[in-house]
Order: C-alpha cells, then sequence, then structure tokens
C-alpha cells in the first residue's frame, strides 16, 4: 500500500495544503503560470507582462523559467512562466524545473494554463498540481480556436466538477485576461485571508477594530470586511473561492522515502484519467467527432509520408536557402528573364549600398591619412559596416525559420528524420535542437534540456556546434559570392547539409566509443498546423535585428577598433608607432599562426587572424577581413568585401571554399561554449567537443581544399 | 482500443501522461516509415516504431 493517499475530495486535504504552502505576504506576491507545452503560456506571459518572450508552434520552446512584472492595469504582482510539461514526474531537466519552482519557491497562486483544443490530455496535469494543494486557478487558453472547431466549453460546469475556479480566455487577444486576473487577485486574498484566520482573535473584534461574534467563522469574517490591495472589492469572489475544493481522485502520493512503484504510478494515471472523462464528457461538447480527418492530418499524409517526406524536407530548406543566398531567383534567367536576386540577395544589396555610402560620407567629412581616418573609415566602417550589410539577408533566414516553426512544421521534421537518424545513435528529439542550430547555436543547447536520457542529451549538445548558425552566414555569403557568384545558394545550402552530416557521424561515433547504448524512443506532439502569425513573426525578426544590431554595436565594435589598432600599429624603424599593415603586430602574430592553415589553401595570415577573431564572435571573421581589407588594398570600406578584396588579402578560390568548411566546423564562439559548459555542467566535455571540433575543420577542410584543386579550381 | 502497454519506466510514465492509457480509444491517423501519428484525447502524437511496437490495441 501507498505510504499516503490524498483524497481531493476531503476537506482535510486543503487544509493540509495550506500548511504547505502558506502565502508569505512580506514578498512580492508572485503568480507562476504552468501548463502543457505549446499551450500559450508565452503568450499570456507577454500579455500579462509587456514584454515579447520567443513564441513557437512546437513543444519545448520555453526551457527554463522567465520572470517579469505584471502589467499595472492586471495588478501588481511577479509573473513566472515555467517551461511546459505533460506532467510532474521528474524525468526531464524542465518538469523537474516547474516541480520543484512550485513546491520549494511557494507561488501565491499558480495560473494553470490548459489549451481548450487539448482539455482532456491537459487536465492530468491539472489534476497533479490540484493534488499538491497550491492555491490555482485554471485557465483555458485559445477559447476562439476552440469556438471556431465548434467545441463547447461550460466553464462553470467544469469549474463545479473540478472544484476548481476556471476561467475561458484567449490570451492572443487578450480575451478574459483582465476576469482571470481579477479571480488571480482574489484566490491570492482568500489564501492570506484564510492564513490570517488561523491567528487568535480577541474578544469581541479583530485587530481591524470590526466586531466579531462569538459564532461567526473568522474566514467568512475577514473576507466580508476585505477589499483587495488592488482596489477592487473582491470579497464576493474570494468567497466564491472559498467554496472551491478540489474534488478528484484518490491517488498514491510519493514521498522521499517511498517514491512510487511503477504499477502505482500507472494505476494514478488510470484514476486521474477516469476522473478527467467524467469532468469533460459533463462540460465539454466536440464540435468535430474523433477520427474525422481535418487540413492538418490531410496535409500530414503527405508532408510525414514515408517516401515524400525526407524530399520534401530537403526542398523546403533549399528553397529557404535560395530564397536568402541567390542572386538567380527562382532560376528565371533560363527563361531569359533576369538574373533577378532575391529577396535575401536584393536586400543586402541595399545594405550594403548604404553602409558604403556612410563609409564614403566619413571619410569625406575626416581629413585624410590621419589615424582618425584610418579607425573610422577603414577600422569601423570597414569592420562593422561589413557584418552590419548582412543583416537583411540574416533577417530573410529567420523569416523562414520561424515561419515554420509558427505553422508547426518543426515537430514534423523531428519525426519524419527520427528514423533515419537512429541508426547513428541519435532521434528526431535531437533534430529539434539542432534546427534550432541554424539560428543560434545558445537556444539551441538549451532546448537540449527537454530530452530526457542524459547520454542523448550530451551527444546532441556536442553536435550543436557544427550546425552553421546565423553569425556563420555572413562568411558563406561572401565567399561564396565572390567564388561561385553563379551558385552561392547551392554551395551554401551544400555547407549546411554538409554540417548535418558532420553532426550525424559524430554521435555514431559517440555513440560506439563513449556512449553505448540505445537512443531514447520518440514521443512528440504534433501542433495543429497554423497560418502564420504576423505579430509573432514581426516579433522574431525585431528579436533578431536588435540582437545583431546589439552584437554589432559591442563585440564587433570592439574587435573592429583592436583589430585596426594592432593592423596599423607596429615596431618600426623609428620605434613603435604607425606602420605598413604588413610590418603591424597583428600581420607578425598572424604569420606565426599562419602556417597551421597552409595544407588548407589559406596559410595566410588574415585568414589566420579572422579566425582567431571569430572564436570571440562568429561575425567577427568578416569583420576583421573588412577591416584587414580597407587596410590592404589602401581605399575605403565603400568597396566592400568582393572578389578584389578576397584576392588582395591572398585568398584563392580553392582555398576560399576550404575555408567555408572550416568556418563551418572549428571552435564555436565564447557564448557557445559557455552555455555548453553550463548546460553539460562539465569542463572535460566542452574541451573535448572544442578539440575535436578544431580537428574535423582542419581534415575536412583540407579535403575540401583537395576536391576543389582536383576539380580545377585554384 | 489500447488492450495493453509492454512500455516500462519513463517511457511507460510519458506514454501514461499523453493518455495512452489502457481503455483509451486511439485513432491511427497515418503510418509511416517513421512510426504512427496517433489521434489521442483530441491531441496528435507521434510516436516512432519501437513504442508502437509495445502496444497491444484491438480494432
Amino acid at each position: 500500500m501507498a505510504p499516503s493517499c490524498h483524497d481531493g475530495a476531503h476537506q482535510a486535504s486543503t487544509v493540509a495544503a495550506d500548511q504547505a504552502f502558506p502565502p508569505s505576504p512580506s514578498r512580492t506576491k508572485t503568480y507562476a503560470l504552468i501548463g502543457n507545452p505549446n499551450c500559450g503560456k508565452t503568450t499570456l506571459f507577454n500579455e500579462l507582462t509587456g514584454t515579447s518572450q520567443h513564441v513557437g508552434n512546437w513543444p519545448g520552446v520555453t526551457v527554463e523559467k522567465k520572470i517579469g512584472t505584471l502589467r499595472s492595469d492586471y495588478g501588481s504582482a511577479q509573473v513566472v512562466d515555467l517551461p511546459g510539461i505533460y506532467s510532474l514526474t521528474s524525468y526531464s531537466i524542465e518538469e523537474r524545473v516547474s516541480r520543484a519552482y512550485i513546491i520549494d519557491e511557494r507561488p501565491d497562486v499558480v495560473i494553470d494554463i490548459v489549451e481548450a483544443a487539448n482539455i482532456e490530455r491537459n487536465l492530468f496535469l491539472t489534476c497533479q498540481i490540484a493534488e499538491l494543494g497550491v492555491p490555482m486557478v485554471v485557465a483555458i487558453n485559445m477559447m476562439d480556436e476552440a469556438r471556431k472547431a465548434g467545441d463547447i466549453i461550460d466553464a462553470d460546469e467544469l469549474s463545479r466538477r473540478l472544484g476548481l475556479p476556471v476561467l475561458p480566455i484567449t490570451a492572443v487577444t487578450g480575451e478574459g485576461v483582465i476576469e482571470l486576473m481579477h479571480t488571480v487577485g482574489a484566490h491570492r486574498l482568500m489564501e492570506q485571508v484564510r492564513c490570517e484566520s488561523e491567528a487568535p482573535f480577541h474578544k469581541g473584534e479583530d485587530e481591524h477594530g470590526h466586531g466579531f461574534q462569538d459564532d461567526e467563522d473568522p474566514l467568512e469574517h475577514r473576507l466580508s470586511h476585505h477589499t483587495d490591495v488592488e482596489g477592487r472589492t473582491n470579497a464576493l469572489i474570494a468567497e466564491h473561492l472559498y467554496h472551491n475544493h478540489y474534488k478528484g481522485p484518490m491517488t498514491y502520493q510519493p514521498t522521499d522515502e517511498h517514491p512510487l512503484t511503477e504499477a502505482q504510478e500507472t494505476e494514478n494515471a488510470n484514476r486521474r484519467y477516469a476522473f478527467i472523462k467524467q469532468v469533460v464528457q459533463a462540460s465539454v461538447t466536440k464540435g468535430r467527432a474523433a477520427g474525422e480527418v481535418n487540413r492538418s492530418d490531410r496535409a500530414d499524409r503527405i508532408l510525414t509520408n514515408r517516401f515524400a517526406g525526407i524530399p520534401l524536407f530537403l526542398a523546403i530548406m533549399f528553397f529557404m536557402f535560395h530564397c536568402t543566398f541567390s542572386s538567380d531567383f527562382l532560376g528565371l534567367s533560363v527563361f531569359g528573364i533576369g538574373p533577378i536576386p532575391s529577396p535575401g540577395v536584393w536586400l543586402q544589396g541595399l545594405a550594403g549600398q548604404l553602409v558604403a555610402l556612410i563609409a564614403s560620407g566619413a571619410s569625406a567629412v575626416l581629413p585624410g591619412d590621419t589615424w582618425m581616418h584610418g579607425l573610422v573609415v577603414d577600422g569601423i566602417c570597414g569592420g562593422v559596416g561589413a557584418v552590419l550589410s548582412f543583416l537583411p539577408q540574416i533577417c530573410v533566414l529567420f523569416f523562414f525559420l520561424t515561419l515554420l516553426e509558427d505553422m508547426g512544421y518543426m515537430a514534423r521534421a523531428a519525426f519524419i528524420m527520427d528514423r533515419a537518424l537512429r541508426p547513428f545513435g541519435l532521434s528526431g528529439k535531437s533534430f529539434v535542437p539542432m534546427l534550432m542550430g541554424f539560428g543560434c547555436n545558445v537556444p539551441a543547447m538549451m532546448a537540449c534540456r527537454t530530452m530526457e536520457n542524459e547520454s542523448d542529451r550530451k551527444i546532441t549538445l556536442f553536435l550543436v556546434p557544427f550546425m552553421s548558425c546565423g553569425a556563420r552566414a555572413p562568411v558563406f555569403l561572401v565567399f561564396a559570392a565572390a567564388f561561385f557568384p553563379g551558385n552561392a545558394d547551392a554551395v551554401v545550402f551544400m555547407l549546411y547539409i554538409f554540417g548535418i552530416v558532420v553532426a550525424v557521424l559524430t554521435a555514431w561515433l559517440l555513440r560506439a566509443l563513449v556512449f553505448k547504448g540505445k537512443t531514447t524512443p520518440l514521443i512528440i506532439e504534433l501542433p495543429r498546423y497554423r497560418a502564420p502569425r504576423f505579430g509573432s513573426l514581426g516579433l522574431a525578426l525585431k528579436r533578431t535585428i536588435l540582437d545583431y544590431l546589439q552584437r554589432a554595436g559591442t563585440v564587433i565594435f570592439i574587435m573592429s577598433i583592436v583589430i585596426w589598432f594592432f593592423s596599423n600599429f607596429g615596431f618600426g624603424l623609428e620605434g613603435f608607432g604607425m606602420v605598413e599593415i604588413q610590418e603591424s603586430l597583428l600581420a607578425q602574430a598572424g604569420a606565426a599562426i599562419a602556417p597551421v592553415f597552409g595544407p588548407l589553401g589559406f596559410g595566410i595570415w588574415p585568414a589566420a587572424v579572422a579566425l582567431i577573431a571569430g572564436f570571440a564572435a562568429k561575425e567577427s571573421v568578416i569583420g576583421t577581413l573588412g577591416v584587414l581589407a580597407g587596410g590592404v588594398q589602401g581605399s575605403d570600406a565603400a568597396a566592400g568585401l568582393g572578389f578584389a578584396a578576397l584576392s588582395s588579402l591572398g585568398f584563392t578560390a580553392a582555398g576560399g571554399f576550404a575555408f567555408m568548411v572550416f568556418s563551418l566546423l572549428y571552435l564555436p564562439c565564447l557564448a557557445t561554449v559557455a552555455t555548453m559548459r553550463r548546460e553539460s555542467n562539465s569542463r572535460k566535455w566542452t574541451l573535448a567537443q572544442m578539440g575535436y571540433s578544431f580537428a574535423v575543420a582542419w581534415i575536412c577542410a583540407l579535403a575540401a581544399y583537395q576536391l576543389a584543386l582536383l576539380v580545377g579550381l585554384h | 482500443m489500447i488492450t495493453g502497454c509492454r512500455a516500462t519506466g519513463r517511457t511507460r510514465a510519458r506514454l501514461d501522461s499523453l493518455g495512452l492509457v489502457v481503455g483509451e480509444k486511439v485513432n491511427v491517423l497515418s503510418s509511416s516509415w517513421a512510426g504512427l501519428i496517433l489521434e489521442i484525447k483530441g491531441s496528435r502524437l507521434a510516436v516512432c516504431k519501437s513504442v508502437a511496437d509495445t502496444m497491444e490495441v484491438s480494432a
């Protein structure tokens, strides 16, 4: 028999819960948002706090708790957005984070968000939270979609059956959120009053001087005299809440000494689902019969088809790169039209012209042949400008990635790739962080927290840096456009695929040598396909632009100044001072390292220096080459980084190709290394990844160089 | 309808929490090389072949 058993229908359970979770009036009020993955927690968090956290249409977007302050029109409190979880078991990190937060941090009220369309499945977590006895309010979210599907949800009946306050909302439009927060405020108040009521009253009056009869219930007395701190009189609502007591089934509850057996956990699940079924049958009318095929199902039959699934995935990816990098959009030149540049290339051209205009303006204003002219025009405009000119293309790439995510395709990609990856010791669940790595490796590594299996997680952390992040894209764009002008999109696409291939082979190696054993089976929820929402696309783009500008204004700016300084100063005949670039400190340091890259076809000091700078931030590779090109050419940054500039630095087509391969695979940037160290909790594992990636990059670049020479590139 | 499940450990716990419990009705929306897409309790779940093999169902 279980060590203890919880009876949700019994008054005693609430009292016990109050003792376990007393509200603490001395600290800031805290409301915690909890719910299944992809149920709209972050959308509600953004609505409540006025922030713009990333929202996506696939499970696992939020992997760590986020804290914000409630907007003043909703009251005053801290809001905590917890990672999405299916249950309160402790198999994955985000489940442990959520469970520990509720139990240890004791939020004043837990707002449990339930997706209207998936109400039955979502209520499983609701039952588990209610069994903990925490003060909670249930918000049925995405009511607009439920109504569209013809579902009718009787929130009052649901509330009565569950014994919990239930409010219907649509977080994305703000519908019902005010009412939700009134109830949450009242609920918190009720808990506070209930706690105060346990304090003894003076005979005849309470501590506020209100008359108190001996036969009066202390709680009801306080409710009738209490006004909410936000100024709203919530006594009636609170009184209503007072009569709410969770009515769920008896379940086995674990203790530290007696964790549940597998049979008890299964029995608990059966009891909860049996209770939920009764509740849902009485309060929800489904507009669509189970098994009825809808548009999402029809789309899935094509997109996850056994023969078409993977080719379609590759085609979608190629189209994304084509729109971003191609100078002959849709191959229209074959029909005698154009060539017309793709949106990404067209926008990059405009940005390049703008940067050139600014550089020319600065050059005209500043007196020539002075260090200030060199610093501003060659250093800052050359370095920061070279990086900034690629911002539009990065935006186009992110636009497509966000679009795929928002429409619900990412989880499908993980599913269709699962079987193909399994022989290499990877699962589809690893593929999601890998895809995220195309944007930025840092959040991709954090997304590994959703993986239950520790060895799967460590392997995926090891692989993510091989996925080409947005910061590496400028390197490919510059070199592919300079040396492969007609096929830039195909070359870039091939590099991205090559990154995946290296990652998969690495996984196979790790599985064979380090982590022997099977991968965790894939069980993943597929979100419904949704039309892309311009709001979330706009937010994602805004975040990308701000992040890029911030990096350009900080790391790249500083690196550009440092690179300019060391490429213009050195020890000449008259001691330390400005010298020719070939005699600079940077040239000497770079020349000492350059032989390492000699066999790879780019054993030139500017390449060595650029790669080292890239360790701080990958954009610095192009920023550095931009600064050095200005110095070598003796011209201003308006010329841009084209074939002429790269040739003047000593790059050849074959060497440039090898340089792209090396840049794709070599050391991850500093931020990624720090994240890997934190996520793996292992310095050894992080150092091993760095050493391995450098070695793999060197070998692959050598092979790429030899291949390029074989096919006649020079 | 699900009549039995041979999965154990965390896989079983995950299936339980997602509603794939004995006695539950389940619709197979598609069956592919990668595994199955199931409709259960109004949501769609993709399970790989090895998980699908642990479940016993009756028509």
